[in-house]
């Protein structure tokens, strides 16, 4: 059973289209990430869910009820989605207890469900002890785990989170990243996060729905879209990953500048058509033992940066492409220093070029 | 299987703003309010305007349709001048005050200059002096000849010329932005109060010095507000009475205004002309509050966003004592002298012979408050319209501002504009306006005290609307959609979530009406019966009687009754308040 | 119920048996005190029937208000259960509250005082005004009585406009209007505006009667302050701004004076002219026996003796004025009042071309 459907939304403001046509299932349970850039539209998409503002076509399906539609427009506080907003809005007039309380007030519910269940929200983010405190005393973190325990506290059929960790230091997104997954987990929520940071997505989602200027790019497991990206934006955008552009001379070999690399070939283009070539940087092999048939290129280091866990390389090759390579940090490169890059070709992916 | 409830096939429309039928038939409580709303603009707005704007058109002597009404304005230089000079007055005081106005709120809502709390309570005071007592107060500081200022300079110098002479469009627009700044600084500091602190942290950090991060992060967020009292001093000025009839018309200089008076002094009397003479002063606010939405127009100005973090004050070191010596520029002009001197002369026999020990009595207060009914009754009366009236504007301006600022629906902006409209007609005009409007059946006020309150009200609504406005920019839409994710409605979330965010600075709003309203004379003037009379009108009638001593002992009478309200608001203010929203009032200007 | 509440813009009949009801009212003591013991038992019918009303409104804009106050208190003393409502305010101001109260079908006013005689000649033309003769109007000066053949108007007040100055800022003050305007009072005069004020609008006009327009043109040349209310020459004096006072209140200088003021009065040998107060009962007035009685008050010996203590020419050959002046004994001049109306317009027009 799906917990969200979405179909063939369209989205503008005036005359500027946000999105044309998205179409998104989520299954119960599921933890889904959008994740995209600054401007993708996701967070319009996740306002449109929670209803905020009205879809200029399509529709938005919650179970079998319909929230959004050319006829119905269900208001946001009858579509038990609760949400986490980026800066916390947290109410700073309220204390913590009274901002978490403030969902189980509006359901009217008698006082001693009211106080179980206020007790067990504060329990799940562990805020018990600043219950009477009020938002101005707290940190940013701390203020996060109240959204999230207010939003929680009126078990809702879904959560929604809206970027909600990219006003928070880097120590406490990690630490509040496996909280949330922690609490979904927990409660078998179905969740929509909202994300820009890849690696937030890949640690806490189920499923990641990547998009890119209003189009959904592609939506997977995080070990599909790692290892199998529907094109060179996904590549790119998850992960580190070389995206070398170039022309497709026949199923699986690709021409750039003088070389022809293979690879395994994903895309499904026509012969001659553009497309990119993707190897990620921990793949690629510098100086390895000779006599490898395929995909060797010669090039100069022009960067060599020690990481302490690895060392990154910037390598030009063959004058026409750079290259990261990510290799043992006790590995010593200088600039300038010529140097053999091998691809192996099962780490070697063909997909489709994005840029139009 | 549960659908939501279905509307009839109709094309999908742009996801901005519901159709309001939706709206109505989706959320009632709002449709009500947007009714209650509706109407008591009609009532309290477009009505009179509607009879201001129907009298213009018709010729007082015959009472047939006409347009020369507008043909004699248009073609006389007599009549166009005074339009002219009234807009020079107004821009120059709109500009003085906010020049006075904004260093001043920011020293004190935003810094650890000294005092502060004084130069709030004086800066207060000035805003609840009649500007007619303050120019009255000033004719005695400095007019040419017997003003105390050019005495001393005299007697200094041996000149033989005043150093000072109130008697000019400087001594007018001195006065006039005297008693405008309170206005400036009090909305302006309200603003500055709700703002976060790392907003100026995030300029610092990038090594800007106080005063660089002061104008170029600072003021320019607090830019609404800023542009909002730019404004208000600009009608204030251009409505302005008192002081050009005591200190222009002297030195035969005429603004709209005091023409207006001649017209409804004239015999017989030219009312509709009148009527027609405030049209040009609709038109230049107009193009103020258009330019004003040009230059704000889609800006974010969100500064209360629930991400809260306590207030903390910029140190300005070694410029504290002379900024608390400028804060204390106004305070001095504004209250400190012409105070002085109105209590010299409340405390005289008689007047003309000075301050002499000789001279000295408290019999004109015991005149004043014992002997004089009119007195008691005036008190009374101005306190409860004041109250009335403020309570009014603000419960109407924040739902107003609350429908337009949400965009509740399409053509809301509309409201805003019906709320503000009121503050461009002088107030003699409005006064005319509701006579007409509400002396016949079936609404027939004339005598009452719902006459005035309403009258006072459509007055000062767009005060309120504007500030309740300011106020709303500041709050975080995101903190009432967290009201309506946890499933509660949008009435709830008003009363829940935006109104007690609002409060504190609606409460600093409620002052902002309630003490223009006991220091309003032109609005009352055909307004009040001797049963519904007010300290104002009172005080003139003194005054009109060259009565001085006890127009002064009235003036003080008025000053201490207003300020005893304003200390009761502060105490209600900090009840209310206490820990709960310390992180939200530190420093608040009420 | 002698005059009942008119229903129609009639004018009441006189006839000579209402007159004498009207007039029969039980006799006043003229003694030492300013205010006669209440009315005796056998009060005539008019008291009674005031009574029964219980109050009446008064639109005065002649008196300055302590002296309004007190005609007031002594009428209230006098005739005890009748409430006095005063709106006092300027002349011009009370008049066009009055017609835009006509003009809207208001009948809040019962008796209305100003010092504009065309007020009520307009009044009367438009048939707002009742006639009725006060009690001892025969006590008043003969030149003042019958200012209206058919009374619906009557004198209130002699309002006398001279010459004022300070005693120690000019010592030998000027002694006629032609030694004002024509002497070394340059940058030393204020004045009223007849735009404003009535009293200075009959000045202007009176002495344009008797020195045209170059009377004028002399005042310009001395620069005088121009003010509004004649009272405001008073002000300027008092606070040193100017020396001499052109078109001043007679009455008001000198109570001023008597109050210890810094001020005095100079007769003009010229002439002082003389404006009238004029007092006239409603003719849809809602309280119109209250408002005969007062009108009787207005012409009584006690208010006369209120006058005289103000400074003011008293209505009654009986009454002397203070400090022994009288009608007689001060040369004093009035414009008449055919073509008064155009004259003033024309007094106004010029008053702005020659002034400003």
């Amino acid at each position: 059973m799906n917990a969200l459907r979405v179909l063939g939304l369209c989205m503008s403001y005036g005359p500027v289209p946000v999105f044309d046509g998205i179409n998104l299932a989520v299954p119960d349970g599921t933890l889904l990430a959008l994740l995209g850039p600054s401007g993708c539209g996701k967070s319009t998409l996740l306002q449109l869910i929670a209803g905020f503002q009205r879809p200029s076509a399509g529709e938005i399906w919650a179970g079998d009820e319909c929230l959004s539609g050319p006829h119905v427009l269900v208001p946001t506080e009858r579509r038990g989605i609760s949400m986490v907003f980026q800066n916390y809005a947290v109410w700073p007039h309220m204390t913590v207890a009274e901002n978490v309380a403030f969902g189980l007030k509006v359901q009217r519910l008698a006082s001693s469900d009211l106080r179980q269940k206020l007790a067990r929200a504060l329990e799940m983010v562990r805020l018990e002890s600043l219950r009477d405190r009020y938002p101005a005393e707290l940190s940013g973190g701390q203020q996060q785990r109240v959204a999230l325990a207010r939003a929680l506290a009126v078990e809702p059929k879904i959560l929604a989170l809206d970027e909600p960790l990219s006003n928070l230091d880097a120590n406490l997104r990690e630490e509040m990243r496996f909280e949330i997954r922690r609490v979904h987990d927990l409660l078998g929520i179905t969740t929509l996060y909202v994300t820009h940071d890849q690696s937030e997505a890949l640690v806490t989602a189920d499923r990641i729905a990547v998009m890119r200027a209003g189009a959904l790019m592609q939506l997977g497991t995080p070990k599909d879209l790692f290892e199998h990206p529907a094109n060179s934006f996904v590549a790119s955008f998850i992960g580190n990953n070389n995206v070398i552009a170039g022309k497709l001379e026949e199923r699986g070999r690709v021409r750039v500048g003088p070389s022809s690399l293979i690879g395994i070939d994903t895309s499904g283009a026509p012969t001659g058509a553009s497309v990119a070539f993707c190897v990620r940087p921990s793949r690629v092999r510098i100086d390895p033992e000779p006599d490898i048939p395929v995909n060797v290129l010669r090039g100069t280091v022009l960067r060599s940066a020690y990481l302490g866990e690895s060392r990154d390389l910037l390598i030009e090759v063959d004058k026409v492409a750079r290259i990261r390579a990510a290799v043992p940090a006790s590995r010593e490169f200088v600039t300038g220093q010529q140097v053999t890059v091998h691809l192996p070709v099962e780490s070697c992916l063909i997909v489709n070029s994005s840029e139009t | 299987m549960s659908v939501g409830p279905v509307i009839a096939r109709r094309a999908p429309v742009a996801g901005i703003a519901d159709p309001l039928l939706d709206s109505v038939r989706l959320n009632p409580v709002r449709a009500i309010a947007v009714a209650i709303v509706i109407v008591s603009l009609l009532l309290l707005v477009l009505r009179p305007l509607g009879y201001i704007a129907y009298n213009s058109l018709h010729d007082d002597l015959s009472g047939s349709w006409t347009l020369a009404n507008y043909g004699r304005i248009l073609s006389s230089t007599t009549l166009l001048r005074p339009i002219l000079n009234s807009l020079v007055l107004g821009l120059a005081i709109a500009a003085t005050s906010v020049f006075f106005g904004v260093p001043m709120a920011w020293l004190v809502a935003r810094t650890n200059m000294p005092a502060r709390e004084w130069v709030k309570a004086l800066t207060l005071t000035a805003f609840v002096t009649p500007t007619f007592i303050g120019a009255l107060a000033w004719i005695m500081i400095a007019a040419p000849n017997s003003g105390w200022v050019n005495l001393i300079w005299r007697n200094l110098t041996g000149a033989s010329w005043p150093v000072l002479d109130i008697y000019s469009m400087g001594g007018a627009i001195f006065v006039g932005a005297i008693y405008a700044v309170p206005f400036a600084f009090t909305i302006v500091a309200a603003a500055l109060d709700e703002m976060a602190v790392e907003l100026e942290d995030a300029a610092t950090t990038l090594s800007s010095g106080t005063l660089r991060t002061m104008l170029r992060i600072t003021l320019p967020l607090a830019a609404p507000a800023i542009y909002a009292s730019f404004i208000l001093s600009f009608i204030q000025g251009v409505t302005l009475f008192g002081v050009p009839a005591f200190l222009l018309t002297p030195v035969r200089i005429s603004v709209v205004t005091t023409k207006l008076a001649e017209f409804y002094q004239a015999f017989p009397p030219e009312v509709f002309l009148a009527a027609a003479y405030c049209v040009p002063l609709l038109g230049l606010t107009a193009i103020l509050f258009y330019v004003r939405k040009r230059l704000l127009g889609r800006k974010q100005f969100v500064v209360i966003s629930g991400k809260a973090r306590g207030s903390r004050r910029i140190d300005i070191g070694r410029w504290r004592w002379p900024a608390l010596a400028i804060s204390l520029f106004v305070p001095l002009v504004a209250v400190i002298l012409p105070y002085a001197t109105l209590i010299a002369i409340s405390l005289s026999k008689a007047w003309g012979l000075g301050l002499r020990p000789d001279n000295l009595t408290l019999d004109w207060y015991a005149y004043a408050l014992f002997r004089n009914s009119q007195t008691r009754t005036a008190i009374v009366n101005s306190l409860v319209y004041a109250g009335g009236s403020a309570t009014l504007c603000i419960l109407l301006g924040a739902i107003t501002a609350y429908i337009v600022e949400r965009r509740l629906f399409r053509g809301a902006a509309w409201l805003g504009g019906l709320a503000s409209a009121p503050i461009v007609i002088p107030g003699i005009v409005l006064s005319v306006g509701f006579f007409a409007a509400y002396t016949q059946p079936p609404l027939r006020l004339y005598g009452t005290a719902a006459i005035l309150i309403a009258a006072f009200t459509a007055t000062f609504l767009p005060i309120a609307y504007a500030h309740a406005g300011t106020l709303l920019k500041g709050i975080s839409r995101d903190l009432e959609r967290a009201a309506r994710a946890v499933g509660a409605g949008e009435a709830r979330t008003f009363v829940s979530i935006t109104f007690p965010l609002m409060r504190v600075g609606l409460l600093s709003g409620w002052l902002l009406v309630f003490i223009p309203v006991t220091r309003e004379l032109s609005v009352a003037i055909f307004l009040v019966t001797p049963s519904t009379n007010v300290m104002a009108t009172l005080i003139y009638n003194f005054q009109d009687g060259g009565n001085y001593e006890a127009v002064c002992a009235l003036s003080v009478v008025l000053l201490i009754v207003t300020f005893m309200v304003v200390l009761g608001t502060r105490y209600v203010s900090t009840r209310l308040s206490s820990p709960r929203a310390q992180s939200l009032l530190q420093g608040s200007a009420t | 119920m002698l005059w009942s509440e008119a229903k129609d813009t009639d004018m009441v009949k006189i006839t000579r048996r209402s007159v004498l009801q009207g007039t029969a009212a039980a006799s006043l003591s003229t003694g030492a005190g300013m205010f006669s013991r209440p009315v005796a038992a056998q009060e005539d019918e008019l008291y009674q029937a005031a009574k029964k009303e219980g109050r009446l409104t008064r639109y005065d804009g002649i008196f300055e208000q302590k002296t309004i106050e007190a005609i007031i208190e002594a009428f209230k003393a006098k005739y005890s259960g009748i409430d006095v409502q005063l709106l006092r305010q300027p002349s011009q101001t009370l008049y066009t509250r009055l017609r835009l109260e006509i003009q809207n079908g208001v009948a809040e006013c019962d008796t209305l005082g100003t010092t504009n005689i065309l007020h009520f000649v307009e009044l009367k033309k438009i048939n707002e005004l009742a006639a009725y003769v006060p009690k001892d109007l025969d006590k008043a000066p003969a030149a003042f009585r019958d200012i209206d053949p058919d009374h619906t108007f009557h004198t209130a007040a002699l309002s006398v406009t001279c010459i004022n100055y300070s005693p120690q800022k000019a010592p030998k003050p000027p002694t006629s209007w032609t030694e004002l305007v024509e002497g070394t009072w340059a940058g030393k005069i204020s004045v009223g505006s007849p735009a404003v004020s009535g009293d200075v609008a009959s000045w202007v006009v009176a002495m344009r009667h008797k020195y045209g327009d170059k009377f004028l043109k002399d005042l310009a040349a001395q620069k005088p302050k121009i003010g509004g209310s004649s009272v405001d020459t008073v002000t300027d004096i008092l606070a040193g701004e100017r020396s001499v006072g052109a078109g001043a209140p007679f009455s008001y200088s000198l109570a001023q004076k008597a109050a210890g003021q810094p001020i005095d009065v100079s007769m003009p040998t010229d002439d002082a002219i003389l404006n009238l107060g004029v007092t006239a009962v409603l003719a849809k007035a809602p309280h119109p026996n209250a408002s005969r009685l007062f009108a009787n008050f207005l012409q009584s010996v006690e208010c006369s003796q209120i006058l005289a203590k103000a400074f003011w020419p008293t209505l009654r050959s009986d009454v002397p004025w203070a400090e022994g002046r009288t009608l007689e004994t001060v040369k004093w001049y009035r414009n008449p009042v055919d073509g008064l109306a155009a004259e003033v317009a024309e007094g106004v027009a010029k008053w702005k071309e020659i002034l400003g």
